[in-house]
């Protein structure tokens, strides 16, 4: 853990050759810091960069499972790579780890987050958050290291408190070693893939507690919202109607499926919740432009780029086009497409911030 | 004589037919009727003086026949024409009710729009003004501690009761609209009203001022402190990494922009 970050302590002397093939100054080495922290609803991601420049991304779910356990059970969970902690007399298994255990024992995951935002409901959240968080993220390369994190927008459909979420974070972070600075999910996302647009369009990060909408006029954010549906909402829904565990749902979702030709009850299921969650999102995201008078007034088309795990499924973008379609929109659009990564886009953005914040 | 010829020839008639609405027949799931030519109807009362006639005994002398024939089917004719007309001067009548009706629902239709169309004025006036008091308030949120959050409050207080002022009388002198459609509308307006209210309450909160004390900035970092380190084996398990696409063309993309935006 934190190996690349130590590498870059060793080699900070030594010029770093980048991917574009220019050697670097020897001055390297303090670019070499800043993290991005993407801190979602289903999963925790961190994008650092490597001592070649390259990027790496370490990614664990946001969810924790407590499993009865004695001193071999735990030797055996090493042995396996799975990673636990001991609390209160139980092992708590972390990360994917505890939803490969949950679906084998048929049991829900305990999930720190909830709806893109802290969960009050689970009290065991705040240790078991600090603890991915740290393996994901590591030990600071030098000290307050500048680490960019997400946030999600205030929703236009729930009253939600971002100021407690965020300062939450922004403390963990600082308790670990970091100069930490809050980013929107959106913006991070128009960071990380709409370079080529001089960071002008619409960034959509569709999460699993939220989708977190931004507006972005050549990296400023001119508009940030979010809707408090995510990939969750689907996942609750279709277990509701299917009377299966929400984690099995999950499971389903994330195996491959196409959403435009879904096979059996369990895909139609899921299809149809996520179209609904497509069109609701889009609709939305129209009536909340057509209320922005400090939308900017764009002289060319726009692009939209879509993001996120819950972005991830076949046959999403597609459907999110013929969505789209349906919808008068406020302002003129170029073309939606999806992120070069979609899982990664939100670290890979405030990576970006953090970066460029050091220059 | 011809009276009672005519009465025969009328109950001949209603022995064969009755009378009906097109609507009843649709009811009975009739798309259909059978229809009976005036032809036929004076070869009834053709048939029916002839067997009147027989009845009373009287000689089958033919021009008393025909003549009694036309004088049955003349009466018949004028009864049936006073028939008609009875029933056209009834329709006539239900057609001037319905269209006096439409013409004054027209009008107060006419007058429900103008009030809409006033309202709706108001609203995008109230609406654009909150959308102003947004962007005033994050910039004067940005401009940290300086301003006076009691100012603010006083803004979002004024706002809000010129809001909630009634609209000005307007010139124009709209007809009478129906008592139940205005009540309606004015209680659409106000449910609006309320929900301005509330949004700008909502403003206040998000920029710490409001009917509610001010909210200082939490320090939450000492939250943390009271967390103990758990035992496990975090430190021996090495954390799952892949590759991620490279951000150097972003990167030097927001250097350029930045040097551009210094440069101007």
């Amino acid at each position: 853990m934190g190996s690349a970050d130590q590498g870059n302590h060793e080699n900070g002397t030594r010029p770093a050759v980048g991917t574009t093939g220019v050697a670097e100054r020897p001055s390297s080495v303090a670019k070499m810091a800043g993290k991005g922290l993407d801190i979602g609803t289903a999963n925790i991601l961190a994008a650092v960069r490597d001592q070649k420049g390259g990027i790496v991304v370490r990614c664990e779910r946001n969810a924790f499972l407590d499993i009865q356990g004695d001193v071999h059970s735990r030797s055996m969970l090493t042995r396996l790579n799975v990673p636990y902690v001991v609390h209160e007399n139980s092992l708590i298994v972390l990360g994917g780890s505890a939803f490969e255990l949950a679906n084998v024992f048929g049991r829900p995951t305990r999930r720190p987050m909830k709806d893109g935002l802290i969960s009050s409901l689970e009290k065991e959240a705040l240790p078991m958050m600090q603890m991915i968080i740290k393996k994901v993220l590591g030990d600071p390369a030098q000290p307050n290291e500048p680490c960019f994190f997400s946030v999600p927008a205030e929703s236009v459909d729930k009253e939600n408190n971002i100021v407690y979420h965020q300062g939450l974070f922004a403390g963990m972070l600082q308790k670990l070693g970091y100069n930490a600075t809050p980013m929107n999910e959106g913006h991070a996302v128009t960071f990380a893939e709409l370079a080529a647009e001089d960071f002008t369009g619409i960034g959509i990060s569709f999460g699993g507690g939220m989708v977190n909408v931004c507006v972005a006029y050549k990296t400023i954010p001119a508009l940030t919202f979010s809707v408090a549906r995510g990939g969750d909402w689907i996942d609750d829904n279709a277990s509701k109607v299917l009377g299966l565990p929400s984690s099995k749902v999950t499971y389903i979702k994330e195996s491959g499926m196409d959403i435009r030709s879904p096979k059996g009850r369990e895909q139609e299921a899921i299809a149809i919740y996520y179209r609904n969650l497509i069109s609701y999102t889009l609709q939305n995201i129209r009536n909340r432009l057509n209320m922005g008078r400090d939308l900017p007034s764009f002289t060319d088309p726009v692009e939209i780029v879509c993001a996120g795990g819950t972005s991830m499924i076949h046959g999403f973008i597609e459907v999110f086009r013929e969505e789209v379609q349906k919808i008068k929109f406020p302002i003129a659009i170029k073309g939606v497409r999806l992120g070069k990564e979609p899982l990664n886009s939100v670290s890979q953005g405030c990576l970006v911030a953090a970066v460029s914040s050091m220059e | 004589m011809a009276t009672d010829s005519f009465s025969d020839v009328r109950s001949e008639l209603q022995s064969r037919s009755t009378r009906t609405t097109i609507d009843e027949l649709k009811k009975k799931g009739l798309d259909q009727v059978r229809v009976i030519r005036s032809s036929q109807i004076l070869e009834l009362i053709e048939k029916a003086v002839d067997r009147a006639l027989a009845r009373r005994g009287v000689p089958e002398n033919p021009a008393e026949r025909q003549e009694l024939l036309t004088d049955s089917t003349a009466i018949f004719r004028d009864m049936l024409r006073t028939e008609m007309q009875q029933q056209q001067g009834t329709a006539q009548r239900n057609f001037e009710e319905l269209k006096a009706r439409l013409e004054q629902d027209a009008v107060e239709m006419q007058a429900l729009e103008q009030r809409l169309s006033q309202r709706d004025t108001q609203l995008s006036e109230a609406l654009a003004r909150q959308a102003e008091l947004d962007a005033e308030l994050r910039v004067l949120r940005q401009r940290s501690q300086a301003g006076s959050p009691q100012d603010l409050l006083e803004e979002l207080r004024s706002l809000r009761k010129e809001i909630a002022r009634p609209p000005a009388p307007v010139a124009i002198a709209a007809p009478p609209v129906a008592p139940a459609a205005n009540g309606a509308l004015e209680k659409s307006i106000q449910s609006l009203g309320a929900e301005l209210a509330s949004q700008i309450e909502r403003i206040g909160r998000k920029v710490g001022v409001s009917s509610a004390a001010e909210e200082s900035q939490a320090e939450l970092s000492g939250l943390f402190q009271s967390i103990p380190e758990l035992e496990g084996n975090l430190d021996a398990v090495e954390a799952k990494e892949r590759k991620a696409s490279d951000v150097s063309d972003a990167l030097a993309r927001m250097k350029s922009l930045r040097g551009s935006k210094g440069g101007t």
